[in-house]
């Protein structure tokens, strides 16, 4: 299969779906637009893993985007995952209004997210970016409530602050590196051109874009109110694609240009990201009361293991594994908010207010007990490979500097980062291990209702009818990711890692 | 061979089966763990106990797969422990025969245990070890947090907490161990390469904090009296029966045949360590007033002899280690399920409330009379001729200074006599009436007692198993050099 014809069959279905769910949705019945969004996805998904069981070999379609190879890879996990967070939301789509165009602004953003993971032309990366950016702002903003127009008002002016950076950031590497905008000409341009300082100033602009993107503290701001307020099967969505592809692409740019005279000056920039992100992320998530907010903080703590693997690498390996093994089981638990509320309709979206779910819904409170338990990256789960992942490569990398390079300070920047990053899983346990305690409390909390944070409001009747409705598909949903998250988790013991990581690049 | 693999298969497939039967009986989930051990003696007895009994070397048969991480093997080195797994693994299983509370997943839990328990001593590929090393954690923390007492919650995240961080610098380790070759990364191909592993110092030290945490050794041990006192009897018979014998048989896999020389500069510091341990966990096993915490101090305390064994590494001492390991799997087991059974009559531990149990539950006060000096170390029974092997040959190392650890033999005949005085003998404390051993709790006592007898008055039975593999690790490390 020719290039342009695998980008036209893994992008096309998703830009039909996305059209065909705003259209439907307003000329036909929600549960049509979102079948439609549903099929583009599967459609889209088939195509993309097709290309990676066949280990199509990575090419460039139209000069411009990048298809086959680990990009195969990262499609489909973009695809797979933004799939799964329609199919868990899909029941609470068909009852709210707008439903279907949700769903084709997932798909929307799904197709956005691929692009900008794949593109190898700057403009086309900012084509993507802003694009992947507008559909995440509407998402949040069609959350429930003045709060959620709020947070999506923060993320846009923040974005668009982003977007400022990135564009100067561009304008300096087009200006004086690469005038065709060819992202791997940095790899000569960089070599030969001039100064280290206008080089460094241009792509670290170019970073701090994607890092907002990806939530990297301390551009993460944004991240706990969106993932906070958007409906669930929103915060899954953004918490998966987008972000494997912002990261993707971070890693791209840095293979081509942390090489020779700037690899110093980016790892420790990159580094320094990981390691405050790592330690923000895990010390806010362990003071938050709200399930999603801490999920989010925790988002942005896992986001720094997979810039530990960047600053050690410049490689796609480490970073996109982990990062992939992140967004599955981020959709999973942010789609299990969704269930718990069907579950317990006045819960009141705190970890405290969870106590007692193991009674009410055994399976689908063990199914998050297993995604928690692998985020924190306790084996024989996937989680514990993703981490084993990124510190494989960053020990090698810093053994490498060491004894190989003789650079003691990137091999003191790497194990360092490693050491950082050891220090976040263990505290790691602390909130995720905060969620398992209160889904396994078997009494009550005596007298609490009044002191938790957020109030406890009564439903109204309808409400509680909508949220019945809500966890139907998201239950489901998140089982089946738990289920992926153990066979994946057991499979690399059968095939041997480097099997499964090979896929990443 | 296939029945290696198939014994760490088995009770994970079975984990399962229990948590599917409970829905139809209550009663199922007890049989399906039977199950589970039985088909673990079996596969174990198939590979010819002969075989197995004089520490041959029998490698599993893998995944037919280039590349793949599953590899298991049983050697000298892993037989005792591995025939110890299965042993307090049957006893777990029967002490836990009568839970009501929820016990589809209880069993299943207790099975996962032992899957991962058995994958530990079983596997010969670093990344196959670490996670099985890691496996283990989760079942213990849900059975700790799920069926423990009172203070479980507290003791089951402490528990979890502090072997996770200890795992997750150990792990750091082991990546080390695979650094600067593309070969496999099986414990064989590493421990013939280990002269050329970069940075040993650093190397052996970041294996030994997941050891020494999961030993464990003073000042890394605060996990364990709250999570020994607070675990459901089963839990504790494991946690101090196999668990804390992962970290022994790591040193003796992992650490000193990757870093002989580290090891080598280390052995004063752990000889050390395992004094402090011998010392501090008897004297703060003769302070406690809960007499589920004072036996959990004893691990402590028993633990030191081994790690002081370890750190003399001639053969002989290597030998005391494991015979120690496998005698304190044994005698603390018993105590445990003691210790356990009169909770359940008397749902208190506090050692001031009782006394003359001798007279109100004779059998038990038998019992828990043998156990107690078992545990001090009465020569003929199994906990003497590791203890006494170890202080003679690090007297031989170290010399006077052994005499200090000695003070640890001294205490542990105190608290152990204490306890037996403040339970079993005196005036008749606030218990008049209590039901004493069932039928059941005979039985497995004397399972114990007879594990505890044969190996006190044969100990080469158990020594002769490892002897050759400990030799050559001794040689090794240049024990005894």
């Amino acid at each position: 299969m020719s290039a342009n014809v695998l980008a036209i069959v893994t992008l096309g279905p998703l830009a039909l779906g996305a059209v065909l769910g705003v259209l439907l949705d307003a000329f036909s019945t929600r549960r049509a637009a979102i079948v439609a969004v549903l099929i583009g996805f599967v459609v889209s998904a088939g195509m993309s893993v097709g290309s990676v069981v066949q280990r199509s070999l990575a090419t460039t379609a139209w000069g411009v985007l990048h298809v086959g190879g680990f990009f195969a890879t990262i499609s489909a996990v973009i695809a797979v995952l933004g799939g799964l967070a329609v199919a868990g939301g899909s029941a609470s789509m068909v009852r709210r209004e707008w439903g279907g165009t949700v769903a084709g602004l997932m798909a929307f953003g799904a197709l956005a997210s691929i692009v900008m993971a794949s593109s190898r032309d700057i403009t086309l990366l900012l084509i993507g970016l802003e694009s992947a950016a507008a559909c995440a702002y509407a998402l949040v903003a069609a959350g429930k409530g003045a709060r959620a127009r709020e947070a999506a008002m923060k993320y846009f002016i923040q974005g668009a602050i982003a977007t400022g950076f990135f564009v100067f950031g561009m304008a300096i590497l087009v200006a004086v590196f690469i005038p065709t905008g060819d992202l791997e000409g940095l790899i000569k341009a960089l070599a030969a051109g001039p100064g280290v300082s206008v080089a460094t100033a241009g792509l670290l602009l170019l970073f701090a874009a994607l890092a907002f993107k990806a939530g990297v503290a301390p551009f993460h701001a944004w991240a706990p109110d969106a993932y906070e307020t958007a409906a669930p099967e929103s915060a899954a969505f953004l918490a998966a694609g987008p972000k494997l592809a912002a990261v993707t692409i971070l890693a791209v740019i840095v293979s081509f240009s942390a090489t020779g005279r700037l690899e110093l000056p980016i790892s420790a920039v990159l580094a320094a990201l990981a390691v405050v992100s790592v330690l923000v992320g895990s010390i806010a998530a362990l003071r938050q009361r709200s399930y999603a907010r801490m999920l989010g903080y925790a988002g942005v703590a896992q986001v720094g293991y997979a810039l530990i693997a960047i600053a050690a690498t410049h490689s796609f390996m480490g970073p996109l594994f982990f990062t992939a093994c992140y967004a599955l089981a981020a959709t999973g638990t942010f789609l299990s908010a969704a269930a718990f509320r069907r579950v317990d309709p006045a819960w009141d979206g705190t970890i405290r207010g969870l106590a007692g779910m193991s009674r009410k819904a055994p399976w689908l409170t063990a199914a998050t007990a297993i995604l928690l338990i692998s985020l924190a990256g306790i084996p024989p789960l996937l989680g514990f490979w993703a981490k084993f992942a990124v510190f494989v490569v960053a020990i090698g990398a810093a053994y490498n500097a060491f004894a190989v390079l003789n650079q003691g300070l990137l091999g003191f920047i790497y194990a360092g980062s490693a050491a950082v990053g050891i220090i976040g899983s263990v505290v790691s346990l602390g909130y995720y291990g905060a969620v398992l305690r209160a889904l396994y409390q078997t009494e009550q909390p005596a007298g609490d209702a009044g002191e938790v944070g957020l109030e406890r409001e009564t439903p109204a009747p309808g409400a509680v009818d909508d949220a019945v409705v809500e966890g139907a598909s998201a239950s489901s949903i998140v089982i089946f990711i738990a289920a992926l998250v153990v066979c994946f988790g057991l499979l690399p013991l059968l095939t041997g890692i480097p099997a499964i990581w090979g896929v990443f690049g | 061979m296939l029945q290696l693999d198939l014994m760490i298969l088995v009770p994970a497939v079975l984990a399962l089966v229990s948590l599917i039967v409970a829905r139809w009986s209550p009663n199922a989930p007890r049989w399906v763990g039977l199950l589970a051990i039985a088909a673990q003696a079996g596969l174990l007895a198939s590979l010819g106990l002969g075989r197995v009994l004089s520490g041959t070397r029998i490698t599993g048969a893998g995944a037919p797969i280039t590349g793949s991480h599953w590899m298991t093997v049983i050697d000298g080195l892993s037989a005792p422990l591995v025939l110890l797994t299965v042993f307090i693994g049957l006893i777990a299983i029967l002490a836990s025969w009568k839970i009501a509370e929820r016990p589809g997943p209880y069993f299943a839990l207790l099975l996962a245990l032992q899957a991962a328990v058995t994958g530990v001593f079983l596997a010969d590929n670093v990344i196959l070890f670490y996670v099985a090393w890691e496996s283990v954690l989760i079942p213990m923390f849900f059975l700790i947090g799920g069926w423990g007492s009172s203070n479980r919650k507290h003791a089951a995240s402490k528990f979890l907490i502090y072997t996770f961080a200890a795992g997750a610098v150990m792990l750091a380790g082991l990546i080390m161990s695979l650094l600067g070759d593309a070969g496999s990364p099986s414990i064989t191909n590493i421990t013939a390469r280990a002269s050329s592993l970069p940075y040993p110092q650093l190397l052996f030290w970041l294996l030994m904090v997941g050891f020494l945490v999961k030993l464990p050794v003073v000042p890394l041990h605060t996990w364990l009296p709250d999570a020994h006192t607070e675990a459901p009897t089963a839990g504790s018979i494991v946690l101090a029966g196999i668990m804390l014998k992962m970290g022994g048989y790591g040193i003796m896999r992992l650490a000193m045949p990757f870093a002989p020389s580290a090891f080598q500069s280390a052995r004063g510091i752990l000889a050390v360590l395992g004094i402090v341990g011998i010392v501090y966990g008897a004297a703060m096993a003769l302070t406690q007033t809960d007499l589920k915490r004072l036996v959990a101090y004893s691990s402590v305390s028993h633990m030191g002899f081994v790690v002081l064994a370890i750190s003399v590494a001639t053969p002989n001492a290597l030998g005391a280690a494991m015979f120690a390991m496998v005698s304190h799997g044994l005698v603390a087991g018993l105590l445990f399920l003691l210790v356990g059974s009169l909770y359940d009559r008397a749902h208190t531990r506090e050692l001031s409330r009782f006394g003359g149990l001798g007279k109100v539950i004779p059998l038990w006060g038998v019992a828990f009379t043998f156990a107690a000096l078992a545990s001090l170390g009465l020569p003929g029974l199994s906990g003497f001729p590791g203890e006494f092997v170890t202080v003679l040959e690090s007297f031989g190392a170290f010399g006077w200074w052994t005499v200090v650890g000695t003070i640890g033999l001294v205490l542990g005949a105190a608290y152990n006599l204490r306890a037996v005085k403040l339970t079993v003998n005196g005036p008749t404390g606030q218990f008049e009436k209590l039901a004493d051993l069932s039928g059941r709790e005979i039985a497995l006592v004397g399972l114990f007692s007879a594990g505890i007898v044969v190996l006190g008055v044969q100990p080469t039975l158990l020594l002769s198993i490892s002897q050759a593999a400990l030799r050559t690790l001794s040689h090794i490390v240049g024990g005894g050099a």
